[in-house]
């Protein structure tokens, strides 16, 4: 790590361990994630039923499929967003640093956060399963189960972009929530009317960052066998299959959309009085 | 080569509804090293914006500024690290102790967490370092803020209102560091609306109302700006009345010692005799030389000013 990026890491440590928002939402994730593998460790215990690596690195990792990933954008709100109200953003820039460097610091928070809250189901649900004394396969992780950590990886970036985004805009972690969670809402309803459309514009639904980050999140998109699996048995009860664009694409748009979203709130500090 | 020098340097605030407003308006001044320049300006006039500009918090929308001689952007952020600034009120995480809001400081300047320590001594925090910042009372915040910008020992302090908040004695403990670091050679930029407390300390100020620049100079000279003098008659209103039909008085105030007016032909004599024409026979005649309250409030007012007490 260069010099200043161990500085802006410095004072980013400095900063959130010592923020009560920080270790609340941390200790969500651990609780969730302990109860899930303790019901799965129990759930093992009945006859047909396994908690073992690598066939359960789908379950595990399913938190984020299940909304744990709302907790990154949710954090990088309420640990950036204070730094315009406390004036502490503004304090950084007269102490020495550039807003560049400042916002640089966000950034670098951005991307601890995605690993942290990719590790943490990864341990916890990775311990549980090696300690449910199921009979584990002759490897612990499958390549896929790394494709899938990196498109979770891929969309926590992108809902931790916009938490960063929507922070430096609005300046405020109330108000920058509200429209987080309204932005959700609304983002369902413009599907729904896009869906509606006859024209090109159906198609469009498919590529809104929400509908990008869920389908991304699907186990199913990761696991051809598991998709197949599923679909035989909607095809045979007479429903539609699934059917996922190709990960690969996804992934793509989701890291675009983090670029898009970082980029807009680094044009915002650099052009809007501190 | 002047440490902080400005020319024409202004802010629009333009509002949705598509007003404007000029902060600051062709802001020139110019600090040279070892000054304890005084910012004065009621609030509202352009101090704050005036300073954000040269922090790098606010962009200019006019002019331009340089620090330490040089105005290209890359070596006003590398003079940056030769300054201590604090502005508006301190900018502090309130959920981490002062000690630790410090070596956040600290580390951005490159200062080591010994500094630290002989900062928070130096304004009598020592024993209050490891309280969260939101526990401490309005002085104890300005001092740490003042500590926080003595951390690397800068050449150019700039301390915005620093005696917001602060009982007189810390009003007290603020002026004697800013004497000690002035008789150490630093420079001092003070933006204030406290008129007495720049009196005190300063060598020189500038005035800005209305976002623009009225006066500067060194204290001396601002207050020796025009000639005043001192008038005492029987009646000091019968002097008020006859000095509004005398074109050289452009600033006239009544006060307890009597009228004060400024002569912009400086003659004294001259109003002398004006007043015997008018059938006033003044019992004291004699210069005046006035406060820096007085010469702010002449020029933020432009009028006469009657002073109550």
């Amino acid at each position: 790590m260069s010099g200043k990026l161990q500085i802006l890491f410095r004072i980013e440590v400095l900063k959130t361990r010592s923020r009560v928002a920080f270790w609340v939402i941390l200790l969500l994730a651990v609780a969730l994630n302990t109860i899930f593998t303790v019901i799965s460790v129990r759930t093992a215990q009945f006859p047909g039923r396994t908690f073992a690596l690598p066939d359960s690195w789908p379950q595990i990792l399913g938190f984020h499929e299940g909304g744990g990933i709302f907790l990154v954008p949710v954090l990088m709100i309420l640990l950036c967003a204070p730094e315009y109200t406390w004036r502490t953003g503004r304090q950084m820039v007269i102490n020495g640093l550039s807003r560049d460097q400042a916002y640089g610091g966000k950034v670098l928070l951005l991307g601890v956060l995605t690993g942290l809250f990719l590790l943490i189901p990864i341990l916890i649900g990775g311990i549980g399963a090696l300690v449910s004394g199921d009979d584990s396969g002759p490897q612990f992780v499958r390549l896929a189960d790394l494709a899938y950590c990196a498109g979770l990886t891929a969309a926590l970036l992108q809902g931790g972009g916009m938490g960063l985004m929507i922070a430096t805009l609005v300046r405020s972690a109330g108000p920058a929530l509200g429209i987080l969670f309204l932005y959700m809402i609304l983002e369902e309803i413009i599907a729904v009317l896009l869906r509606l459309s006859d024209t090109v514009l159906r198609h469009l639904a498919e590529y809104l960052p929400m509908h990008v980050s869920e389908e991304l999140r699907d186990d199913l998109a990761w696991y051809p066998d598991l998709l197949e699996s599923v679909n035989a048995d909607l095809i045979s009860e007479g429903a539609a299959p699934y059917a996922f664009r190709p990960v690969e694409e996804l992934v793509l748009i989701a890291l675009i959309y983090a670029v898009v979203f970082v980029g807009v709130g680094w044009l915002s500090q650099r052009h809007r009085d501190l | 080569m002047p440490i902080v020098a400005t020319h024409d340097l202004s802010k629009r605030y333009r509002s949705l509804r598509g007003k404007s407003v000029m902060a600051a308006d062709s802001v020139s001044i110019s600090v040279e090293q070892g000054q304890v320049f005084g910012f004065l300006g009621p609030n509202g006039s352009g101090k704050t914006t005036t300073i954000g500009m040269l922090l790098g918090i606010i962009r200019p929308t006019g002019g331009r500024f340089s620090l330490f001689g040089s105005s290209a952007p890359k070596d006003v952020l590398a003079a940056r690290s030769c300054i201590g600034a604090t502005i508006e009120t301190p900018n502090f995480y309130p959920y981490l102790s002062g000690r630790d809001n410090l070596r956040i400081a600290a580390t951005i300047k490159g200062v080591g967490h010994a500094r630290v320590e002989e900062c928070l001594s130096l304004v009598d925090l020592a024993d209050q370092g490891h309280r969260r910042f939101r526990a401490y009372s309005m002085g104890m915040k300005q001092r740490l803020a003042l500590a926080a910008a003595m951390l690397n020992d800068p050449e150019l302090i700039i301390l915005d209102e620093p005696a917001n908040g602060l009982d007189p004695q810390g009003m007290r403990d603020i002026r004697r560091i800013i004497r000690s670091l002035a008789a150490r050679g630093r420079t001092i930029f003070l933006s204030s609306h406290l008129l007495w407390e720049v009196e005190r300390v300063c060598s020189h100020v500038a005035i800005i109302h209305k976002g623009k620049i009225l006066t500067q100079g060194s204290v001396e000279e601002v207050v020796s700006q025009g000639t005043r003098a001192l008038l005492r008659a029987d009646t000091n209103d019968e002097i008020l009345n006859a000095l509004k039909g005398y074109a050289a008085a452009a600033v006239v105030r009544q006060t307890e010692e009597g009228v004060i007016v400024t002569l912009t032909d400086g003659d004294l004599v001259g109003v002398n005799r004006f007043l015997a024409r008018q059938g006033i026979y003044l019992s004291h005649l004699a210069p005046y030389r006035d406060s820096l309250e007085s010469i702010f409030m002449d020029l933020t007012d432009g009028k006469p000013v009657p002073e109550d007490s």
